[in-house]
């Protein structure tokens, strides 16, 4: 995805309601933009259009799909963080709580594991808001 | 092999009063860099490495396309990508502009099989080689 200066790549469907800020003095009455969700795409969908979009073969595509989940699903299982080209890094990370003595911290004091994802820097700047435009549209009805 | 944890020592300040405790901490195990992941995925899908890499951008581009379309993404059985919009509240619905969106920021959220695998996942304490 390339992030020119040609204008945005995205667009996304905004409209205005009302919101009550209730951890405010007097819990005021506010608007604020929300943006309506696309559909949910699937893996085969991400298929079809990187098959579409780049002259690789599907099934190449299929495959390296395949061994990329489980490679990363084998090496973070096993603690280890995964860097992905062109799409970032997973990693998984504990949370423990904290006990008096050693002999306490053991498994049973961890609270819950992980798993991170950290972008890469093109990926970060190809969803920066300069790349989306936003369609506003007064779904609600609430401007006069 | 499993996820491996240490026991550290650690200090709280506590309302004042300091606190000595115990904590279960992750040891990171090596990262796997980018052309070991090529490599990997390159033997076990008889795949040629450069193939591997031209998957990887496509799928990546596939992703950002649709997230900044404001589509949510499954990435396998780990979980999806989408789109965070952060914008300020403000008093009239005329006043709700493209410009009070303060930032747009891609999201990661695993999903819950991947959560209980790793709740399920065998932690193994580590062992420090001693210098003897």
């Amino acid at each position: 995805m390339e992030t020119t200066k040609s204008g945005p790549k995205g667009t996304i469907t905004m409209y205005p309601e009302k919101v009550k800020l209730y951890y405010l003095e007097g819990q005021p009455e506010k608007y604020r933009l929300h943006w309506s969700r696309g559909a949910a795409i699937t893996d085969e969908d991400i298929i079809q259009y990187a098959a579409q979009a780049s002259h690789v073969p599907e099934s190449a595509i299929v495959l390296a799909q395949e061994a990329l989940f489980d490679a990363i699903d084998y090496f973070c299982a096993n603690g280890h963080s995964v860097q992905v080209p062109y799409l970032g890094t997973f990693s998984v990370n504990l949370n423990s709580k904290v006990v008096e003595t050693a002999e306490e911290a053991n498994e049973e004091s961890v609270k819950r594991c992980r798993l991170r994802f950290y972008p890469k820097r093109r990926l970060k700047a190809a969803c920066n808001k300069k790349n989306i435009r936003m369609n506003i549209v007064d779904i609600l009805g609430l401007k006069k | 092999m499993g996820l491996q944890y240490r026991v550290k020592k650690v200090n709280l300040d506590l309302y004042k009063r300091k606190v000595e405790g115990y904590k279960v901490q992750f040891v990171n195990q090596p990262i796997i860099m980018e052309d070991n992941l090529v490599e990997y995925i390159s033997r076990s899908a008889h795949i040629p490495r450069s193939m591997v890499r031209a998957c990887t951008m496509a799928i990546a581009d596939a992703i950002t396309f649709y997230v900044i379309n404001g589509h949510r993404v499954s990435f396998g059985k780990f979980g999806k990508f989408h789109l965070k919009v952060e914008n300020t509240c403000v008093d009239t619905p005329e006043e709700c502009l493209a410009d009070t969106v303060k930032r747009t920021t891609l999201c990661f959220t695993p999903s819950t099989d991947v959560k209980k695998v790793l709740d399920k996942a065998s932690l193994i304490e580590y062992e420090e080689l001693s210098e003897e």
